[in-house]
């Protein structure tokens, strides 16, 4: 027993490299399934997704210029980030209800999802892109490029290994990302914020608003400067009307597995750019 | 005779013969294999623009019809060709492709015809095209396992098609042929202005005794399109046309998680560097916006060119224009031709009209238009503002807006400075600018040094708001198969 | 003349004065570039087109008539009016010969880096050039164009075998190329070596078929200047309108531009009257970018026309090359007002081809470039063809090669 009061950790929004408070003021109890209290959590609001994207926008070429294989060595060093830091992750997904036995090998499989995406980093182009055999004298070649900024709802249930098989796959090939996350699975997702600042990530790579999905949604689907969302985890009750929403600016919208470990996830936020040029001389 | 007298250069007609085709009177619905009566019995005329006359009476396709033909495919589906070998679509997606070839210049003409394109254009780019992309995605159909490693892909199902006026054979080809080879089967609705073409395959269709249900062909406007895409037995969506109508179809299909490809708008920049080989960008540049009358979604609406060359550029380019040879689409020295209909003849007028009352300057040669059918000179606009409408909105008809820049980085940042994201253009002579502007052009394809060229094999289709999904080559397959990438829908 | 009278005329022609001035300084006009007429002197000043018709001017018209007048000749002239109200023919004319502007259309200016000419793309050179062979042409255009490449047509043979004969016969095929037919022209020339240019001009002699000669070690140009230089004038004496020289293309690949460029201005020179041709042996200089660079030396060294082959290399003219000469030529006369010609050599055979070559320079250069003054077609085989295609439109008929004469 320690000898003096836990000093326990306040929770907060991760942006734009940052771990500010909601600007609402709002936050959320979170409890452990005694019903005492864990966290009181940030509860985001419109205005933080807003400042989210914001970040992300810029942060997003930056981060698309690194080379490849630095953003590799930089997914990597996520992983060794985990690593060292497993046993608070056991620790917290224990506390909102894992078993031990579950709790370990979510934790497992996320530190061996950033170390796979990682590898990938720099041979996406390999699988994706292509050289096309065009009849006439022309070089042509299509290759992969980042979306832009996605948005994402990610799965809460595996409330670590959900986010991170979504996130991995998202920022591996120069896209940053808004998440939302729901509050109450949000001490995973901030503990993971905080191996994220660690990480050599730059600011706004990623970008972690905890809080309510059904009032975040439709301002991220009517949002005119994300490419692109991620309905993964969204909820099942959603409104029509708001994924109506993504129509706005032509948004990608992506409906995946969060058990899925493939370079065809990488692929759903790529865009492909072709490029054409004579041949002469 | 004077031996000094110059030559005039006054080519004679040289009309290709309208022989080679043969319309009916009317046309029906193409529906499981045969032509069938529309329910409802209501027409619409299809005319050629060229000359206003009516060219055909052709069936429109109401809900029921629609309802008729997705039932159709799903038979289709289900008794022919999602159970047939791979080796056996990609037989008939070859027939198919033969036969086309053989009847190449019967299409030519009646694309010309329906449509009003130079038969320059529809003979020697829009017919080879087409057999070519028959041609390439019939090698696919008994090598999917090779397209996606790792990933065992299964069709759709019943697709619907939906496609514009401004190549509706190739459009048609564009959709049918990679739909096909990955083992769905389709309802396509062409333009109402343009159905012709599509039926002439429909007829090679039965030829090349397709089993019935495969490629289902309704007629019809935006009413027949809107009960195409609302019908609840659809399993993806394609369309190529407007991003208003793009956008319309993604809020239908948002909600039912229908996977969807949308081939939409553009305004692409044409950038021209003080570097460039100067002949031929402006080749490129009149290529680039007066091919097919500008009817080109990825048409370089907006040159940008490097100011320090700005005024013998722009000088060059209306000595170009001024060459155009704008009349008779059937006549084989015609260059550009028809405009598609009155509708966008209107829609062009006003943008332009726009572009003079917002302070642009207007340049348009001494051409002699004919008198009956829909005609728009080519024009240049020169002093334009990035705010001005002619700068934002795509215009879809033969009228460039110029702009300058001064660095690279600012012909990169005015390019960027819109919506759509289709294609871009690059012309300079210096191979690491080439790239460094490739790199950084949001678009989804990117010429450098040449304009408007495509081929099966090359994926084509945009960023932001020109829509996603990639038509053509490798890329081109995945928005037809399902759990080929992930979940995009 | 009064006072105040004289100082107006004196204002004006400052005003003139300090339009061209500002014109040269702005780049819009070169001191060398020369003003072939009154029109253009005028325009240049920014004058009306007869304002150089008033007596003060007399010395200038006079000048100009007599011999190749610059913009910095017409400026000397305004200065001189400006200063003393007088400008005399004895004065212009030792300006004129002292100046860097004698001749000045025949020095090449020795400023001009030719590693800095444009670019030119192959692939979208050639799809433009194959663009404008899909021309097509019917009825009354069809006979004028077959006529017109006959009139544009220098009529060759350039053999060791060539004997007096050989040209007589080729001369008579020049003057009536249809022997059953007087309706179809003459040919522009017969082309033939120094040694036959007596007997062609024998046989053209009254007639308006020209005589050409290559001259100065055709066809590869490597001799000794002088050599070379005698070859021409000896063409000349025997009696040639016209000299076809080679571009030296050894000095041309060594990067020896202003050489090259020299040697052809003393070509020019030793032409006297007679027209100079050079030829840049376009398959043999390396690619398009060579091509244009070549046919800017040439014309800013004095060629009267530019010329693609030799025809003694296989690779010879084609459409491709002459849209990129033709695009040289067409900036050049933009550039400097200067005018000149172009003749495709070597493979044209087919009246067909011919056509291509009338839509590449009518729709580059435009229709005052279609006459013999600016446009020949070398070729020995050409003419039959053409013949025979004028046949089929007289009589309806396809025709064989036994229906016209061989030569």
């Amino acid at each position: 027993m320690n000898k003096n009061l836990p000093v326990a950790k306040t929770y907060k929004l991760f942006i734009n490299g940052a771990f500010p408070r909601s600007e609402s003021g709002y936050t959320l109890p979170i409890r452990n399934t005694e019903g005492q209290l864990l966290a009181n959590i940030s509860k985001a609001s419109r205005k933080d997704l807003r400042d989210s994207v914001r970040a992300a926008r810029s942060a997003q070429e930056p981060w698309a210029s690194r080379t490849a294989y630095n953003r590799g060595q930089i997914l990597y060093r996520i992983a060794e980030m985990m690593e060292a830091r497993r046993e608070e992750f056991i620790a917290v997904l224990e506390s909102t209800g894992e078993t031990n036995k579950e709790a370990v090998g979510q934790v497992e499989d996320a530190i061996e999802r950033w170390v796979w995406y990682a590898g990938w980093a720099d041979k996406i182009h390999h699988v994706l892109g292509t050289v096309n055999p065009v009849a006439g004298p022309y070089f042509n070649f299509t290759m992969p490029e980042p979306t832009g900024v996605v948005g994402v709802v990610a799965a809460e249930d595996p409330a670590l290994l959900g986010l991170v098989s979504r996130l991995a796959p998202i920022i591996v090939s120069g896209n940053t990302a808004v998440v939302v996350v729901d509050a109450e699975a949000g001490l995973a997702a901030v503990t993971l914020a905080e191996v994220l600042a660690t990480s050599d990530l730059p600011g706004g790579v990623v970008n972690l608003l905890t809080g309510d999905k059904h009032e975040l949604l439709p301002w991220m689907l009517g949002h005119l400067d994300i490419n692109s969302v991620d309905l993964t985890g969204a909820p099942k009750d959603i409104d029509q009307k708001v994924l109506e929403e993504s129509a706005v600016n032509v948004k990608r919208t992506v409906w995946g597995d969060q058990a899925d470990e493939s370079p065809y996830v990488i692929a759903d936020f790529l865009e492909m750019k072709t490029v054409w040029h004579p041949i002469g001389r | 005779m004077n031996t000094n007298e110059p030559f005039n250069l006054e080519y004679a007609p040289a009309p290709e013969s309208t022989k080679i085709v043969n319309i009916a009177k009317s046309y029906d619905l193409f529906i499981g294999g045969k032509f069938v009566k529309a329910k409802s019995g209501k027409t619409f005329s299809t005319i050629n623009p060229a000359t206003e006359e009516h060219l055909s009476t052709i069936a429109e396709a109401s809900t029921d019809d629609v309802n008729k033909a997705v039932k159709a495919a799903r038979k289709g589906y289900e008794n022919y060709w999602r159970d047939m070998p791979g080796k056996q679509r990609a037989r008939y997606l070859y027939r198919i492709a033969r036969q086309i070839q053989e009847r190449s210049r019967e299409f030519a003409v009646l694309e010309t015809l329906d449509g009003g394109k130079p038969i320059k254009e529809s003979r020697d780019f829009d017919l080879p095209q087409v057999a070519a992309h028959f041609f390439y995605n019939a090698g696919w159909a008994d090598k999917l396992d090779y397209a996606f490693p790792n990933r065992k892909v299964s069709p759709h199902g019943v697709v619907g098609q939906i496609i514009p006026w401004n190549f509706p054979l190739l459009m048609a080809a564009w959709k049918i042929a990679p739909a096909l080879a990955t083992g769905n089967t389709v309802v396509l609705k062409p333009a109402e202005t343009t159905p012709l073409t599509a039926l002439l395959l429909a007829e090679l269709i039965q030829d090349a005794d397709l089993p019935p249900g495969v490629v289902n062909i309704v007629t019809g406007a935006g009413e027949t399109g809107e009960a195409l895409v609302n019908h609840p037995d659809i399993n993806k969506l394609a369309f190529t046309g407007s991003t208003d109508v793009g956008k319309m179809i993604q809020k239908a299909a948002a909600a039912r998680r229908l996977p969807l490809t949308l081939e939409l708008g553009g305004k692409a920049a044409h950038v021209v560097f003080e570097d460039a080989a100067i002949d031929q960008a402006v080749e490129g540049v009149v290529n680039g916006i007066f091919f097919n009358q500008g009817h080109v979604c990825c048409a370089g609406s907006r040159l940008l060119v490097q100011e320090s060359i700005a005024e013998d550029f722009i000088a060059r380019l209306k000595r170009r224009v001024a060459l155009l040879r704008v009349g008779d689409p059937l006549d084989k020295n015609t260059d550009v031709g028809a405009i598609n209909s009155d509708a966008q003849l209107t829609r062009i007028q006003e943008l332009v009209e726009s572009g003079v009352a917002e302070g642009a300057d207007i340049f348009q040669p001494d051409c002699k238009l004919p008198a009956k059918g829909f005609w728009f000179t080519p024009t240049l606009f020169t002093g334009v503002q990035q705010s001005h409408r002619i700068a934002r909105e795509e215009i879809f008809g033969p009228v460039l807006s110029i702009q300058t820049f001064r660095t690279a980085e600012e012909a990169v940042e005015k390019a960027n400075n819109t919506p759509y994201g289709l294609s871009a253009g690059i012309w300079t002579e210096k191979g690491s600018k080439i790239l460094w502007m490739a790199d950084r052009l949001q678009a989804g394809v990117v010429w450098a040094n040449t304009y408007n060229q495509f081929d099966p094999s090359s994926p084509f289709g945009g960023y932001k708001e020109s829509g996603f999904g990639r038509e053509g080559g490798l890329q081109g397959l995945s928005p037809y198969v399902r759990n080929a990438v992930g979940g995009r829908s | 003349m009064s006072s105040q009278k004289d100082s107006d005329h004196r204002l004006k022609v400052k005003s003139y004065r300090l339009t061209l001035e500002a014109k040269i300084q702005d780049g819009e006009l070169e001191r060398t570039s020369v003003l072939s007429s009154q029109r253009e002197a005028c325009k240049a000043m920014g004058a009306s087109s007869a304002y150089l018709q008033s007596k003060p001017h007399e010395s200038f018209r006079t000048m100009q008539k007599e011999n190749t007048v610059t913009v910095d000749d017409l400026l000397y002239h305004l200065k001189l009016l400006e200063s003393t109200g007088e400008s005399g023919i004895e004065e212009l004319k030792e300006r004129n010969k002292s100046s860097a502007g004698t001749h000045a259309s025949l020095k090449p200016d020795r400023t001009r880096d030719f590693f800095l000419t444009p670019s030119v793309d192959q692939v979208a050179l050639e799809t433009r050039a194959s663009s404008l062979a899909t021309r097509s042409i019917k009825n009354d255009t069809k006979r004028a164009a077959l006529e017109l490449s006959i009139r544009c047509m220098d009529l060759t043979t350039l053999e060791g075998a060539d004997t007096p004969e050989k040209v007589a016969s080729l001369c008579r095929k020049a003057i009536r190329p249809d022997a059953t037919d007087f309706s179809v022209p003459s040919v522009a020339a017969v082309c033939v070596y120094p040694e036959m240019v007596d007997h062609a001009a024998e046989f053209t002699a009254g007639t308006s078929v020209k005589v050409a000669s290559v001259a100065g070690a055709f066809p590869s140009g490597l001799s000794n200047l002088n050599v070379r230089l005698s070859d021409i004038t000896d063409a000349v004496s025997r009696g040639a309108d016209e000299i076809d020289i080679v571009l030296n293309r050894s000095a041309f690949l060594t990067g020896k531009y202003i050489q090259a460029a020299d040697e052809i201005s003393a070509a020019k020179e030793a032409c006297g009257d007679a027209h100079l041709k050079v030829i840049l042996e376009t398959g043999e200089i390396g690619g398009y970018d060579q091509i244009r660079r070549a046919s800017e030396l040439a014309m800013a060294a004095g060629a009267d026309f530019i010329k693609t082959s030799t025809g003694k290399i296989p690779k010879a003219s084609t459409l491709p090359v002459v849209l990129c000469m033709a695009e040289a030529i067409r900036d050049h006369a933009d550039k400097t007002g200067q005018i000149v010609g172009l003749k495709a050599a070597g493979g044209i055979r087919t009246a067909k081809q011919a056509w291509h070559y009338l839509v590449v320079i009518g729709e580059t250069l435009g229709q005052e470039w279609l006459t013999p003054d600016l446009f020949r077609i070398g070729a020995s085989s050409l003419l039959n063809d053409v013949l025979q295609q004028l046949g089929k439109l007289e009589t309806g008929r396809y025709f064989g090669p036994n229906y016209v004469t061989v030569d």
